[in-house]
């Protein structure tokens, strides 16, 4: 009885345990997840990013033809594309291309990352600008390129076909002016004397028929822009007998001569010194004498180097006159055209043991742009400019001069913000100064938009079928850079500056095995502060892949939109992308 | 001397009476190989305290189809634990109840390392770009109540006695973390779902055979 009583308790006991360990675990679960389980493999996060948006001025649109890129300066070696691979240049075929930096590279305020970058296209000046970069993150950068056939504000022009050239031997000498610049008078020229041996840009000897094209930009003049120069400006960055200094080049005018010949070829090179001119007004006055402009005094002459992206120190340019008109003329001669600049060279803040201006920002909630441009009356200009991300409030303006207490200048320190613009009017050296700009809060109501990012569409069997899956399923791709700007006039491009991604986990949507048709989403965006009821575009830049949208944001309370990024779904189940 | 006399007797007695309730045995099972120590509280409850270990590693090469990846995949497991246990035998027989704490010894890490190239946008990446996984397996909590039934009587009966364990230790949801880097880190956001499918393994089970001996 004893013994069965035994054998009846422990056979319960053990369908008990039995029971018990089975039903309370899962193993269907466990099995579907061992079915499914694959590594992923994706690029390595890239921490500090950058977007360059190439804009043609005369479009205020990105520029659709290619552009190429070349990175200068000491940090050049650290860009990388997304693979994490370094790159010196990349040739840019929808105006818009991020990159990284080296994530051993780790930028802060104190040692920040310099780095310039040079753009040419077929028809357009060759433009650059310099990014400081000073923390990690996804920074912007604006690059203006102007058509070569368009004259910005204030500009004047002037075309000669009177050159005639044999065998790369200038036969009929060339003169070229520009027309007079209505506003004070002045203006430019080249003269190539007959006998001059020319070379074009191809290397070979010009022939025929010689085209000279000269544009003037004269800084006495206020309509004119010097953020419209070649390289963004006088910003710093004068290379001086073949070193880069941080020195500061003013300008008080600038030329931008183009030859070419009979086969469309441009000349870039001489055998002699040709000479090339601006007019200065009498009233000019010489900072380097105190004394109005006079015969026989020296400024500075300088070239855009198209290569490197900044200006160069040639040398002195001599002033002759007064001409015919009263104008003075200062000269340069040369063996190659360039874009040339007269002016002067300043040490900037730090040079002079001094800290560059401050910046403080307030209610900036998309980033922007800051420019600081000086006139000093009849003396020279100068202007830098530099972008700003929603989340940057306090900002350094590298780039200077120091000027002199003794000099009268006036400046206007302005800052753009989703096309509102702030201005200062400076009358003193910026150095060392602090300057605060509130922007007008955001419109009400403005709403925090959630973006879901759209990364394929799925059009697999929806049943499941062995080798049939969604490959490379990934999160948000490494490198992403998001942009938009609100529709209308006014409004910049505003990069997301360290997006928080929240990746999608539910039971649709999830990582691993998706068989349902109909939109995979790799994950949300938050956007703060757009407003509710306008359009906005909206670009997904993955190195040179572009996704252009335009969104409406619906006009509610907490709105979600879809916006597609760039694909990476495959799928081998024979559909998808 | 008479008194020196009577006090050796009666420690003597008590020594022969101690020796007759302590045993020790060893056992092999799920939790690892081991040895218990054993005291019988009386004809029908026993008090042990064990310990087991059991230490395995193993390496194996295993492939990803879908990423045409081959991947090497080393394991360092360490079962084991500490127990405290009170055995009662209900008809002063050889089946018992068995009840107590274990504090669980158990590591279980794992590293995934890529061993050939992956190709992605026709370029290349070699292992080292890929990087690696170190995945680890814990328990939320080391001292995990057990109950089980048995066979044998340790400390009591006959002085040899096979002893056999089937039970269950209540461990808790266990908890997979996943730390990766290179181009393979983002395997670790699958730590979501596989603790997911992991969680209702809350019970270990218990399965041991051995013997034990009692003085």
């Amino acid at each position: 009885m004893r013994k069965k009583y035994t054998t009846i308790l422990g056979s319960l006991l053990v369908l008990l345990l039995g029971m018990t360990f089975y039903l309370s675990c899962d193993f269907q679960k466990l099995t579907d997840l061992a079915d499914e389980f694959d590594v992923i493999i994706e690029l390595e996060p890239i921490n500090t990013r950058v977007l360059v948006n190439l804009i043609d001025v005369s479009q205020d649109d990105f520029v659709n033809k290619p552009v190429a890129l070349t990175f200068k300066g000491d940090y050049a070696a650290t860009v990388v594309d997304v693979y994490n691979d370094p790159i010196s240049g990349k040739t840019v075929e929808n105006g818009s291309f991020s990159f990284g930096i080296d994530n051993l590279v780790v930028p802060t305020q104190e040692e920040p990352v310099a780095l310039r970058i040079v753009a040419k296209a077929e028809g357009y000046n060759v433009n650059s600008k310099t990014i400081e970069i000073s923390s990690t993150g996804t920074h912007a950068i604006t690059i203006l390129m102007t058509p070569k056939s368009q004259v910005a504000t204030g500009g004047v022009t002037g075309q000669s076909t009177d050159g005639q050239a044999q065998n790369g031997t200038v036969t009929t000498a060339v003169t070229a002016q520009t027309s007079t610049n209505q506003n004070d008078q002045t203006s430019a020229s080249v003269s190539v004397p007959a006998g001059t041996q020319a070379t074009t840009s191809t290397g070979q000897p010009a022939q025929g028929q010689l085209t000279t094209t000269v544009q003037y930009y004269s800084s006495s003049d206020s309509t004119v822009d010097t953020g419209a120069m070649a390289g963004g400006g006088s910003g710093g960055g004068i290379v001086v007998g073949g070193v880069t200094t941080d020195d500061v080049m003013t300008t008080m005018g600038w030329t931008e001569v183009t030859i070419t010949d009979g086969n469309g070829n441009e000349i870039t090179e001489f055998s002699t010194p040709i000479e090339i001119s601006i007019e200065l007004p009498p009233n000019t006055l010489n900072p380097s004498t105190g004394a109005m402009i006079q015969n026989g005094d020296v400024i500075s002459a300088y070239s855009f180097d198209e290569e490197e992206g900044n200006w160069v120190y040639e040398g002195p340019a001599t002033v002759s006159g007064p001409l015919a008109n009263g104008n003075f003329k200062a000269s340069y001669f040369t063996t190659h055209l360039s874009v040339w600049n007269f002016g002067f060279t300043y040490g900037n803040c730090t040079a002079n043991s001094k800290t560059p201006p401050m910046i403080y920002l307030v209610n900036n909630e998309q980033g922007g742009t800051l420019t600081l441009a000086i006139t000093s009356p009849s003396i020279f200009a100068m202007s830098v400019s530099k972008d700003f991300k929603a989340d940057e409030n306090e900002i350094k303006i590298i780039g200077v001069p120091d000027l002199p207490a003794s000099f009268s200048f006036s400046a206007t320190l302005s800052a753009t913000h989703n096309g509102e613009t702030k201005s200062t009017p400076i009358t003193s050296s910026p150095c060392g100064q602090n300057y605060n700009f509130t922007f007008t809060p955001p419109p009400n109501p403005s709403v925090d938009v959630t973006f879901k990012l759209v990364i394929g569409e799925g059009t697999s069997a929806t049943t499941k079928t062995k080798g049939c899956r969604i490959l490379n399923v990934t999160a948000i791709p490494t490198g992403l850079a998001l942009s938009y700007k609100k529709d209308g006039s006014g409004s910049n491009w505003q990069v997301l500056s360290n997006p928080a991604y929240t990746l999608y986990k539910d039971a649709q949507d999830r990582i691993g095995n998706h068989f349902e048709t109909g939109k995979f989403y790799a994950g949300t965006v938050v956007i703060p502060s757009l407003q509710r009821g306008a359009k906005y575009h909206f670009k997904a830049t993955l190195e040179d892949k572009v996704e252009n949208q335009q969104i409406n944001v619906p006009d509610v309370a907490n709105p979600s939109v879809n916006v597609d990024i760039i694909n990476t779904v495959k799928d081998n189940c024979g559909g998808g992308n | 001397m008479k008194k020196l006399m009577l006090l050796m007797m009666v420690f003597l007695f008590c020594l022969a009476s101690l020796q007759a309730q302590i045993a020790i045995g060893a056992k092999a099972g799920s939790i690892g190989p081991g040895m218990e120590l054993g005291y019988a509280l009386g004809e029908k409850f026993n008090l042990k305290v064990g310990y087991f270990v059991l230490p395995l590693n193993f390496t194996s090469d295993v492939r990803s189809e879908d990423n045409d990846l081959d991947l090497e995949v080393a394991a360092d497991l360490k079962f084991g634990a500490l127990s405290a246990i009170a055995d009662f035998h209900p008809t002063g027989g050889v089946f018992r109840l068995s009840g107590g704490i274990y504090y669980n010894m158990i590591k279980i890490s794992s590293t995934v390392t890529p061993t050939s190239n992956y190709n992605m946008d026709g370029k290349e990446f070699t292992p080292e770009k890929l990087g690696n996984l170190a995945i680890e397996y814990t328990y939320p909590s080391k001292i995990n109540p057990y109950l089980g039934i048995g066979f044998g009587n340790l400390a009591g009966g006959s002085p040899f006695s096979v002893q056999f364990d089937l039970g269950a230790l209540y461990i808790g949801s266990p908890e997979v973390t996943m730390d990766g880097e290179g181009m393979i880190a983002p395997t670790v956001n699958w730590s979501g779902r596989i603790n997911e499918a992991i969680e209702t393994f809350k019970w270990y089970p218990v399965l041991s055979l051995g013997f034990g001996y009692h003085f």
